[in-house]
């Protein structure tokens, strides 16, 4: 019952949280990190595991397996399973989640209780989305997370807030109600094959749709993923969802909501659809191209910070969908190390435009300016992350973006060229944040620089990714033992694995 | 009437019994609260006598058929009933009319669709059918003199005397060609026919459809249920949303149930357009509705286009599982959850209307809904509840539904239908959305007070409802196991 108390505490959490809110409206933050903190508890003999004895459990993919009968009438089992992807995955979730409660820490002061319990239980349904290996289960994971956050969206956000929360949930729905339609022909195929009616992934894995029916199945699942993630057609929900968000949930979305997308993909699209996906690569390896150099541009258009940041991650986010189809285990782990950082740097940044918001009450580049003559240490974070946003060496983005490049240059040159072309346009419009924020005459008035918890909170996230940057080598071994599953068809054998020591 | 006969009608004697006994004790003295009471105990013994027969009873004559299916959504129409029956009194006790004769009405009009229910028989299905109607009309029309109630009653009068006339040609057509009245029979006879050389008998089937459509309110049929929903008081439209309707579903389900109308393809393409033209048409018109009662009424209309998708998904040779009980157990559930639901939803609103505001034309505006969060939580969460399970979002009752429909429609393979339907949820997910973000909205300062009105029954109908909706939808494996069994 490990995995499932790990959702348990966030749960229970959420509502005890909302509970104290009558004894005071400080409680609730408190019993929100608590919790978090805490559900790191059921993970630890695993953690000590891989920090202390690396190596020891590679026999099994799944590190821990936990099923249960849940509905008899469809076989469907209440089945989650943790490996290496999951694990990581759960882990930036948690400390995210963590990073998102210390910048609501003093900016939601309305109805904190009902705040922390919309927040808790939207990550109880993320990792619940990261650890379902049953196909009905993780539908009903990939729903629930909705509505705490259309809620938190719509109650707490900014000036439009209403229609941003209305696209945000009527997009991920419609995506949604496909993939239910994928799910049930998937699952209907596989019975009509083999006689045996499951919704469990393993039991999905190795079977072999009619080539016909694959392709549809697959659409289902792909553009559900891909509404997420988000890819240029239907990322239209994103920049409203993120500008009009409160920062925490802010962070929320960008740090682990999208991944949910990533997370798709690896686990459940290119594994199940092998044949489908090489079908549908180069037109996707097109897209993911054009999403880069899309959403780089759209950055660079903005006045709103916040809107430029969100754009930005449409840009990051083709990283990550370019790395999955370019059917190379660099480029897999490319994509696996550009989503953990992605959420870590994009998180920051949503974190200090919070808190330029939070002293200056406007997110508007032509207002700012000259903010590190009154400000330095925000300043000087600020900058830290807009580097590391751009791609420099040494630091998270850099290994993940460089790492989908190698990978996809192998098999796709020309998306491979044209995708790196938005490193140089990420140069641009990182350096133009720093530009119009942080240099120039100083055209607002004085503010109070980072406090203590601003402090801890930026340096943390600093730390992971100089981390990720560094040392990637642990992180791409947790996430080749998924890898490691995906069927010989997808990934063409003369290439080496880059993390296997075998 | 033999013993076995007698046990398994029991639940009707008892609801008879109960609507004679009420109208003897009006006749000799008025008094509305041990009325009351007598009609809600008789609708809770008759409950607890029909859940007692769920699987313990296999009736069959000529005329009824009681088996698990019926049985089991046969307790569901009576609890239904019974819920409503709580609610009554505060709102009946504030009229100037005489108030007795309203359970007179409700408990007859409770045997008319329980007999519908059941109905074997195209002559038992009728009587039903009218008992039902018959007593709704006044049921609609029963509020003070007033202009609006009595435009809807005269109009309800009206379409279901037309409707009942369709039915009427299309049974005597149908006898006429068969001989027989009974359901089964008619219905194994269809299967052997061919379709081309049967034109009278294809328009006995139209008729009849016109007639059922009618009284569902599916799509070209659908131009009453709004003005209906508006002028009726609240009680009289959650029954007519519920009971009314259900139970001419479920013997449309037992029409079908066999998968062999397949081969009239005509009729099937006839109720597939129905269906669709429901599930786009009903949820667009709810859109931009500013009255929760016509949003409802337009809503329900899509709702019973969904159950037709599960009907158009019985066939009798699937080219993906080789069996129709898929198909049929999803439109039961889909039946169920809807019932479960939408009863819930006429609770709250019965609940937080005070007595003046369940008279017709019911005002009841989604503006009203405004900040409800904030003042009374429990109320708005329940009311949030219900609102995802219409919506059909996991973890509620309505999701399970609407899960089944999607499996039984997939394995059917009616693609055009299943867009339909995605394009519905989605415009049915925005007008709830837009319902559930109002109550967490900022309170008016000037607004009036929100009370529940008799708040001991209030509170116990919201905590069953909330548990049904919740329990099914996080643990519907029993009563999925069980709908499998009774079905197969």
């Amino acid at each position: 019952m490990v995995l499932a108390n790990l959702i348990i505490i966030l749960l229970v959490g959420g509502i005890v949280a909302w509970l104290c809110e009558q004894i005071s409206e400080h409680l609730p933050k408190w019993i929100a990190a608590l919790s978090l903190i805490f559900s790191l508890f059921p993970l630890r003999s695993i953690l000590f595991d891989i920090l202390f004895d690396q190596g020891s459990n590679t026999h099994t993919p799944w590190i821990i397996d936990e099923i249960s009968p849940w509905i008899p009438r469809f076989n469907i089992n209440f089945h989650l399973a943790l490996d290496g992807l999951s694990l990581l995955l759960v882990l930036l979730t948690l400390s995210m989640g963590l990073i998102a409660v210390m910048t609501a820490w003093k900016e939601i002061k309305q109805r904190t209780g009902f705040f922390y319990f919309n927040l808790l239980w939207s990550l109880a349904g993320v990792i619940g989305v990261f650890l379902a290996l049953d196909l009905f289960l993780f539908f009903v994971f990939w729903e629930v997370m909705l509505v705490p956050i259309y809620l938190l969206i719509a109650i707490w956000g900014y000036e439009n807030k209403r229609y941003a929360a209305m696209k945000f949930f009527l997009f991920t729905q419609a995506g949604g109600l496909l993939m239910l339609l994928s799910i049930s022909a998937l699952v209907l195929i596989h019975y009509q094959q083999t006689g045996i009616l499951t919704f469990d992934y393993l039991g999905l894995l190795n079977h072999q749709l009619p080539e016909q029916a694959a392709y549809w199945v697959m659409l289902g699942f792909f553009i559900a993923f891909a509404i997420k993630l988000p890819i240029v057609p239907f990322h239209n929900w994103l920049p409203d969802a993120h500008t009009q968000a409160p920062t925490a949930v802010s962070v929320i979305l960008a740090a682990v909501l999208l991944k949910t997308g990533g997370y798709g993909l690896i686990r459940f699209v290119l594994p199940l659809f092998p044949e489908a996906s090489l079908e549908i690569a180069p037109y996707v390896m097109a897209i993911a191209g054009f999403s880069i150099i899309y959403g780089a541009l759209m950055a660079y258009a903005q006045q709103d910070l916040k809107r430029l940041v969100a754009y930005s991650s449409v840009s990051h986010m083709g990283f990550v969908l370019l790395g999955c189809y370019a059917m190379t285990s660099q480029a897999w782990h490319g994509a696996v190390i550009q989503m953990l950082a992605h959420g870590v740097s994009t998180s920051a940044l949503f974190a200090l435009v919070g808190a330029i918001q939070y002293r200056y009450h406007t997110r508007d580049l032509n207002k700012l300016g000259g903010l590190w003559q009154t400000i330095p240490k925000l300043s000087a974070v600020g900058l830290f992350f807009v580097v590391a946003s751009l791609g420099m060496p040494g630091l998270g983005n850099f290994v993940g973006e460089f790492l989908v490049l190698v990978g996809s240059f192998s098999t796709y040159p020309k998306f491979t060229i044209l995708a790196a072309s938005g490193l140089i346009l990420a140069a641009i419009y990182s350096l133009a944040i720093a530009q119009k924020t942080f240099f120039g005459p100083l055209k607002l008035g004085q503010a109070i620089d980072l406090d203590r918890r601003e402090m801890v909170m930026m340096m943390s996230m600093a730390i992971l990714l100089i981390w990720m940057g560094l040392h990637p080598q642990p992180l791409i071994d947790l996430a080749q033992q998924t890898l490691n599953q995906f069927p010989q068809s997808l990934s063409s054998p003369s290439q080496l694995p880059l993390g296997v020591h075998q | 009437m033999n013993a076995a006969m007698g046990y398994a009608l029991l639940p009707w004697i008892i609801i008879s019994s109960t609507a004679l006994i009420v109208m003897l004790f009006t006749a000799i003295k008025r008094d509305h609260q041990y009325i009351s009471l007598m009609s809600s105990l008789g609708l809770f013994i008759a409950l607890i006598v029909q859940v007692m027969q769920i699987s313990a009873i296999e009736y069959q004559s000529e005329l009824v058929i009681i088996d698990g299916t019926t049985s089991l959504l046969s307790a569901v129409l009576i609890f239904v009933s019974l819920l409503l029956s709580l609610l009554l009194y505060p709102w009946l006790e504030s009229i100037n009319d005489p108030k007795e004769e309203y359970y007179i009405l409700f408990l007859l009009a409770t045997q008319g669709g329980l007999i519908v229910c059941a109905s074997n028989h195209f002559g038992s299905f009728f009587l039903g059918l009218e008992l039902m109607s018959l007593s709704l009309v006044p049921m609609v029309a029963y509020a003070d003199n007033n202009a609006k109630a009595l435009e809807a009653g005269i109009k309800y009068l009206v379409l279901s005397a037309i409707a009942s006339a369709f039915m009427l040609m299309a049974i005597a057509i149908i006898y006429f060609y068969s001989g027989t009245l009974e359901i089964q029979k008619v219905v194994e006879q269809l299967a052997t026919l061919s379709s081309s050389n049967n034109t009278l008998y294809s328009v006995a089937i139209i008729f009849l459809l016109v007639g059922v459509a009618f009284k569902l309110s599916l799509a070209p049929c659908h131009l009453w249920v709004a003005d209906l929903f508006e002028g009726a008081p609240l009680p009289t439209a959650a029954l007519l949303a519920t009971l009314s309707k259900a139970a001419i579903m479920i013997v449309l389900i037992r029409l079908f149930s066999t998968g062999e109308w397949h081969n009239q393809a005509h009729i099937i393409t006839i109720i597939s357009v129905i269906a669709a033209a429901s599930m786009i048409i009903g949820n667009f018109l709810a859109l931009l509705q500013k009255n929760i009662l016509r949003l409802l009424a337009f809503s329900s209309i899509a709702h019973f286009g969904y159950i037709l998708l599960a009907i158009l998904a019985i066939k009798p040779k699937l080219p993906l599982t080789h069996s129709t009980t898929l198909a049929n157990e999803a439109a039961i559930y889909y039946l169920l959850a809807y019932l479960v639901t939408v009863v819930g939803t006429f609770s709250i609103l019965i609940l937080l209307s005070n007595n003046k505001e369940m008279q017709p034309p019911t005002t009841f505006t989604i503006e009203k809904l405004r900040g409800l969060f904030w003042v009374k939580p429990f109320t708005s969460i329940v009311l949030t509840l219900l609102f995802l399970s219409l919506t059909g979002i996991p973890l509620t009752v309505g999701f399970i539904g609407k899960f089944y429909l999607t499996l039984a429609a997939v394995n059917g393979q009616l693609w055009w239908l299943l867009a339909a339907l995605i394009i519905g949820s989605i415009a049915g997910l925005f007008y709830y959305l837009r319902m559930i973000l109002i109550m967490m909205e900022k309170r008016k300062e000037d607004a009036e007070s929100m009370t529940i009105s008799h708040p001991i029954a209030g509170h116990f109908v919201l905590g069953v409802v909330t548990l049904l909706v919740i329990g099914l939808g996080i643990l519907p494996g029993r009563l999925a196991s069980f709908i499998e069994g009774l079905i197969s």
